[in-house]
């Protein structure tokens, strides 16, 4: 079984290590993990290949999580590449903009690791 | 959630019912996240500074709570956090109130006072038996 390459992507590092810490938690096979703390710091992550899932806070400073999943239609890499937008606020506009965007769906801080499974695995079917 | 502890009411020792520095933050660490628009004010959770590695512990780590920078973005996380909740819990404020990114400050014997509040909600929570204050400060 191919064990999983993620990139999370939020400005603060606890954070990231929460939601790596829910993705093991929620079962998923992970062989290596990207970081990034902006969209922009995510973009050159991307350009590496071979990731099998995105998970990206919306909003950080430098490229905010919006802009860098309208990017990411440019990336020949991100192509197939699912992303889930996480987030704080409750703005229901910002959820469509993202899910518009191309976002396979989202996850509202705080989240248990049952919930990240519920998001994640149906993305990652055939996989792993 | 995101520390694993579930938090009830903090209730002050028997010894020291009336304490004044158990029943209000006056040194640790304050995160603060501002609203603006159709709700104008400020959240904020309070802790000393040994509680506040607590939670960055539980968050992120105990190695990673050694680190002052990772306890202080432990503690606009969950600022962060409790203020994105409420907001998402009022329907007329989720599209209509913007949220700052979270300020933390440290030290001992600071008090923090909001230019005008019209309303002021305080809660004490326990957390391993150490008082962690969320306040609600809104602006008129």
């Amino acid at each position: 079984m191919r064990k999983l390459k993620i990139l999370i992507v939020d400005d603060s590092a606890v954070m990231r290590k929460i939601v790596e810490r829910a993705l093991r938690q929620a079962g998923l096979e992970i062989g290596e993990v990207l970081e990034a703390s902006n969209g922009a710091e995510a973009l050159v992550e991307v350009q590496k290949g071979s990731l099998d899932i995105i998970l990206s806070d919306i909003n950080m400073p430098v490229m905010d999580g919006l802009e860098f999943l309208k990017s990411l239609a440019t990336v020949e890499a991100a192509k197939g590449v699912p992303v889930i937008m996480i987030t704080t606020e409750g703005s229901e506009a910002r959820v469509v903009e993202a899910l518009s965007a191309g976002a396979k769906g989202y996850l509202r801080k705080p989240f248990t690791p049952d919930q990240v499974k519920e998001r994640v695995s149906p993305l990652l079917v055939g996989v792993s | 959630m995101m520390a694993g502890a579930r938090l009830t009411a903090f209730v002050p020792p028997a010894s020291n019912p009336s304490d004044e520095s158990v029943l209000a933050p006056t040194s640790g660490q304050t995160a603060m996240v501002g609203m603006a628009g159709a709700l104008c004010g400020m959240t904020s959770i309070s802790c000393s500074a040994e509680t506040a590695i607590k939670l960055a512990s539980k968050m992120a780590g105990d190695e990673a709570a050694k680190d002052p920078a990772i306890v202080s973005d432990a503690m606009g996380e969950l600022c962060n956090m409790v203020a994105g909740n409420f907001k998402a819990k009022i329907t007329s404020l989720a599209d209509h109130c913007m949220l700052s990114v979270p300020t933390v400050i440290s030290g001992d014997n600071y008090v923090m006072q909001a230019a005008e509040p019209s309303e002021v909600l305080r809660v004490a929570l326990d957390f391993n038996s150490s008082p962690i204050w969320v306040s609600l400060i809104t602006q008129s």
